[in-house]
């Protein structure tokens, strides 16, 4: 008898939209993620990418605060001065989160600690168990909103927070930094410098930037309504919102190759195959494989189209929602006078953060990932995946 | 105009990141078709031959770090995954496979914020 074991769930969110209409939520999605660790760009059909792309990403600066005792967070000045002004990010850097205590502050000044259960025990604030262990928790989670007006000094609930922060357990991590002042003539080096001050050292960093542009690539066909690859338009006719649910092993019950009505010409690549490529090519894998092949038997999937220039970016460092927005925006401009039939633009999370989209709480089971990609078209109309592992919240 | 598709469960593949390390020995020449002998061997090892016939493909390989990335359908997953962490020696040597990294995402493959060094 075959033994089988289960393997870890995951969960793929597809949306099929148009940034015309007046429903779309791209903007949503792209700012309810908070923390961003790197951005991939793919453009089929590019010689050179445009200057004002490219320095959008390099020209963002994020800091390194070292040893930084939590207690200064809820400092009445700190909340004052920096949360209340302005989008603050931070998370803690070098942390695991699936064996060690994750901290993060999120706007609207939502501080977040993810805690071992030993922290927790000895700590005295109250959480919640995590949501994905309901049999003896290991991690629980604290949520403190910094801007209540009953967080203020002198009040009770300030006065138990520091206690614990201070007296009972003196928890120090290191912090990436991000902060985005409501107001422009605000440096946002403003953080830093105030933390220096206090004593604390920052390090400034710019986000890392590898270019390449590769020759000859091969290339699935896509539709922006035909996303199923079944030819039929994918119900572009109909404005009403449709959503489903589908288990994986269903999808691949209806393939799309394996319906004997159509004619083989009418297939072009389904979301689900066109994922799969893209994932491969931003990794730079072989996809030249044949059916019989003994290493591997992976290969593009039909049809194809040729490319002779194909661009590729990659940035890596503490990237704010807010320039991949902007990023995006550009990418749409682009869009309308490019012969390159799509754009992708791929946003991957930090595996360690505390929290993936909203507030919605984030673990590492086998993997960590939280990431989307969008499909630009030129005709406006785009498609978006939503990834991310077993231990997460279905992505908004 | 719009569409959501919400799909959860089991993925039909799974990725793998892995590292060929050796004991003592830094520079045993492995080539990509040795590479897949070994994994086919460490599953021939563990699961018999129903084991061995597992698709596991090798999209990418590294030859001077010894690295891989590892296609296998769900199903093999789990034993794919055990073979590579109980295999204890090969070509009469003492040899460890390190996993990086697992997911049914390929694309997350692509970066891995663990690993960043500031």
């Amino acid at each position: 008898m075959a033994v089988t074991f289960t393997c870890p769930a995951s969960k793929l969110v597809f949306e099929r939209s148009c940034f015309l209409h007046k429903n779309s939520r791209h903007v949503t999605n792209v700012l309810e993620h908070h923390f961003n660790y790197g951005v991939d760009i793919l453009i089929p059909d590019c010689d050179s990418i445009p200057l004002h792309l490219t320095s959008l990403m390099v020209n963002s600066r994020f800091f390194l605060t070292e040893r930084l005792p939590l207690a200064i967070l809820i400092d009445k000045e700190f909340v004052e001065a920096f949360v209340k002004k302005g989008k603050l990010y931070m998370l803690s850097y070098g942390t695991a989160i699936d064996r060690d205590n994750c901290v993060a502050i999120v706007p609207p000044g939502i501080l977040i600690l993810n805690l071992t259960k030993d922290t927790y025990q000895e700590l005295g604030l109250v959480g919640k168990p995590t949501v994905f262990q309901k049999k003896l928790p290991t991690k629980y989670v604290v949520e403190i909103n910094l801007t209540e007006e009953y967080f203020t000094p002198g009040k009770n609930y300030y006065e138990r927070v520091k206690w614990c922060l201070t007296d009972r357990l003196g928890l120090v991590f290191d912090f990436l930094v991000a902060w985005l002042p409501h107001e422009d003539q605000i440096s946002q080096s403003s953080v830093p410098a105030y933390l220096c001050n206090k004593g604390f050292r920052s390090r400034a960093f710019k986000v890392s930037e590898e270019i390449t542009f590769k020759k000859d690539v091969k290339y699935p066909v896509i539709d922006s309504n035909d996303f199923d690859g079944h030819g039929e338009g994918g119900n572009s006719d109909n404005d009403c919102p449709i959503t489903s649910s589908t288990k994986y092993d269903e999808q691949k019950k209806g393939g799309t190759k394996s319906d004997g009505q159509l004619k083989s010409g009418d297939f072009l690549c389904s979301y689900t195959e066109f994922w799969e490529w893209l994932g491969a090519f931003t990794c730079g894998l072989d996809c030249d494989g044949s059916p019989d092949d003994f290493l591997s038997t992976f290969s593009c999937p039909d049809p194809v189209s040729i490319s002779p220039s194909c661009c590729q970016c990659k940035y890596r460092g503490f990237i704010l929602p807010g320039t991949i927005n902007c990023l995006i925006e550009s990418l749409r401009d682009y869009m309308k006078s490019s012969t390159s039939p799509w754009a992708c633009v791929t946003v991957h999370g930090f595996t360690d953060s505390p929290v993936s989209w909203r507030r919605n709480e984030h673990g590492h089971h086998k993997g960590g990932e939280n990431l989307y990609t969008f499909v630009l078209f030129p005709s406006e109309d785009y498609w978006l995946y939503m990834a991310v592992g077993t231990h997460d919240i279905c992505p908004p | 105009m719009y569409r959501r598709i919400v799909s959860k469960g089991k993925a039909e593949y799974f990725y793998l990141h892995v590292t060929l390390e050796f004991e003592d020995f830094e520079d045993v020449p492995v080539d990509a078709i040795k590479f897949k002998t070994i994994i086919v061997d460490a599953l021939q090892g563990l699961f018999g031959l129903a084991g061995a016939s597992i698709p596991a493909d090798i999209l990418k390989f590294h030859q001077p770090k010894r690295s891989a990335v590892l296609r296998v359908p769900s199903s093999g997953f789990v034993k794919l995954w055990s073979s590579l962490t109980l295999l204890g020696t090969c070509m009469g040597r003492r040899c460890a496979f390190r996993v990086h990294q697992v997911t049914p995402h390929l694309m997350a493959l692509s970066a891995n914020s663990r690993e960043w060094q500031l």
